[in-house]
């Protein structure tokens, strides 16, 4: 096992660095690139200064290392618009949108947890339908349009939440909501169908066998067991969500890390993409990572043969 | 009678059997989903003369009519207009053709390539597999829609960016699917006959192999539209999609933003149409998958 979380490591570490390189080629081809990293309408000298920064005399492999080497030590360069440093507006961009992931992650599990128990001990009742019609519309509603239209009706019709931005708690319900929406779809769909597995298994019939009341069958005997893909759905989850908040932010004007990626294309402010696909890529890959060492440690069962 | 059929079966018999069971079993297909597929499909052949208007057509006096619902809604624009004064309706119509076609285009191309790495990583095996897996892996852990932004931002944007774009993360898709079948169907006997009466690798691939995964690639690639539909128009919403003027469904979501409180049915409907495709495409795969391939139900 030591072997192959060694193995995942490196894999993860070659990840990291395909995307510093897809980063690298995609800044030094898009054109001049002392152009693509200053601002639109900058002078000439802002253009050679940024050249000489990025060392543009140089050999290609030269400014390659040395692009590198600014990574590890987290340096990531200056916004063009306003000239600071992309790690600070990363940073503090950061806590928003965690907590926006956070909060779609309870929105998701408080109402597919029920909902997937419930169609699994109930199969084809009403309840299930429900269950299934919830999982299918999850999947199907594009989350923009999902979000906008609970604006129109919350905000604008009813006039019972804000209807964008970052303020009191109830500006999270929205943004959360929308977000953990499609994430649900998939858990009720899990928790359903490890469920109606475990509810098959012998120790839940031994479990019944033994007179014990349905509520403690259901919920100490297939619960516990059925739970455990669904922990490690959660925890894949958040990679999901890293890439749906980028919508959902720019819907709801939340001043999180995915707005300021669609405003910095719309400025062509090539520092801060460059460092938000760094971040998120990084991250998405470190949660991978995290989820396969977590499964070697808990499940033995699996042999990894690599 | 029965056992000359038998002897002339030749593959293309096995196709034309396997063809006319597809038909047969399409009389089973769930109503509502095929219906609402096939209304689609027909917008975006022939939009261009069911659509009322132009989808492009500026009139400005027309600008924010309501749907004909309304009091203040006519029956020349059945579904209102937007600030242009463009026929929504119109619009949804031949929409149908970008989010269909750009769909259909990436299916082909980055399962096509998907398929084909598929079936020579699960067949090779060894290293060959080991290092397409990997390369596999790198790609299924990028976040797709910030590598698409960043992408378009650099090369442009239009349609064929975004297929070019989207295709990798699709190919990746199929690719795993298609090669852990693969695994499966190359232990069987009739490769391994084929395989010692001397037959070409890349006849056993395409005649034993292929069409044994063949059920998994088609219930896949139904599935996989309905994702692509949501993806592109993420990404037309995003302004990095399908340029304008070019109506598409994520792009008119987008345009009728400013206008939530005046002038809903911009936004409404674009949206629904969304939904219903995406939903049915998710719908009639499920049902493909049970019909052909019930092994699989977690795809």
């Amino acid at each position: 096992m030591v072997k192959y979380i060694g193995f995942r490591l490196f894999q993860a570490l070659l990840g990291l660095w395909f995307i510093a390189t897809l980063v690298f080629i995609l800044s030094r081809s898009i054109g001049d690139p002392a152009e693509v990293f200053t601002a639109r309408n900058s002078g000439v000298d802002a253009r050679e200064i940024m050249a000489a920064k990025l060392g543009l005399d140089r050999p290609v492999h030269e400014q390659y290392l040395k692009f590198l080497g600014q990574l590890v030590r987290l340096d990531l360069g200056d916004s063009v618009s306003n000239g600071i440093p992309v790690t600070q507006i990363l940073v503090e961009r950061m806590p928003a949108t965690f907590t926006l992931g956070l909060i779609a992650l309870i929105f998701a599990l408080v109402f597919s947890l029920p909902l997937g128990i419930l169609g699994a001990v109930y199969r084809d009742t009403p309840v299930d339908w429900v269950a299934k019609v919830l999982a299918f519309l999850g999947q199907s509603m594009p989350p923009f349009w999902l979000g906008i239209m609970l604006i129109i009706l919350f905000a604008v019709v009813w006039g019972l939440l804000p209807p964008a931005g970052k303020g009191e708690w109830h500006s999270y319900i929205l943004p959360g909501f929308t977000l953990g929406w499609g994430v649900m779809a998939g858990m009720v769909r899990l928790v359903r169908s490890s469920m109606l597995d475990v509810l098959d298994s012998d120790y839940v019939a031994m479990a019944r066998a033994k007179g014990l009341p349905e509520v403690v069958v259901i919920g100490k005997h297939a619960l516990r067991n059925a739970l455990l893909p669904v922990l490690t759905y959660s925890s894949l989850v958040l990679g999901a969500f890293m890439n749906g908040s980028v919508v959902v932010e720019q819907v709801f004007a939340w001043p999180g890390i995915g707005t300021s990626a669609v405003q910095s294309v719309v400025r062509r402010d090539f520092p801060v993409i460059q460092g938000v696909v760094i971040v998120f890529g990084s991250f998405f890959i470190l949660i991978n990572l995290f989820v396969d060492i977590m499964y070697a440690v808990i499940d033995p069962r699996i042999k990894y043969t690599q | 009678m029965a056992n000359t059929s038998m002897q002339i079966a030749s593959p293309t018999a096995v196709w034309a059997v396997r063809a006319r069971s597809v038909l047969g079993g399409l009389r089973r297909a769930p109503k509502i989903p095929s219906l609402v597929l096939l209304v689609f499909m027909i917008f975006a052949a022939f939009g261009q003369w069911i659509a009322p208007y132009s989808p492009v057509a500026v009139d400005m006096a027309a600008s924010f009519s309501p749907p004909v619902w309304h009091e203040e809604g006519s029956a020349d624009h059945l579904l209102g207009t937007d600030k242009l004064g463009r026929d929504i309706l119109s619009r949804l119509i031949i929409g149908a053709r970008v989010s269909l076609s750009l769909s259909l285009f990436v299916i082909g191309l980055g399962g096509g390539v998907g398929v084909v790495l598929g079936l020579i990583s699960g067949y090779s095996g060894g290293k060959v597999d080991a290092v397409m897996q990997r390369g596999i892996e790198v790609i299924l852990a990028m976040p797709t829609i910030l590598v698409a932004l960043v992408f378009v931002f650099a090369v442009g944007r239009s349609f064929e960016s975004v297929i070019l774009i989207l295709s990798p993360f699709l190919a990746a898709r199929f690719a795993r699917i298609v090669r852990g079948e693969t695994l499966s169907v190359r232990e069987r006997d009739f490769v391994a006959i084929a395989k010692v009466i001397g037959t070409p690798t890349w006849m056993i691939l395409l005649k034993h192999i292929l069409p044994n995964v063949f059920n998994t690639v088609i219930v896949l690639a139904t599935l996989e539209v309905g994702h692509l539909i949501l993806l592109e128009s993420s990404l037309s919403f995003l302004g990095v999609g399908v340029p304008p003027p070019q109506p598409a469904w994520g792009l008119m979501v987008a345009d009728g933003r400013e206008f939530l409180t005046s002038a809903y049915w911009i936004t409404l409907f674009p949206g629904l149409c969304i939904l219903a495709a995406v939903l049915s495409l998710n719908l009639f795969g499920d049902w493909l998958r049970d019909t052909l391939d019930p092994r699989r139900r977690q795809l």
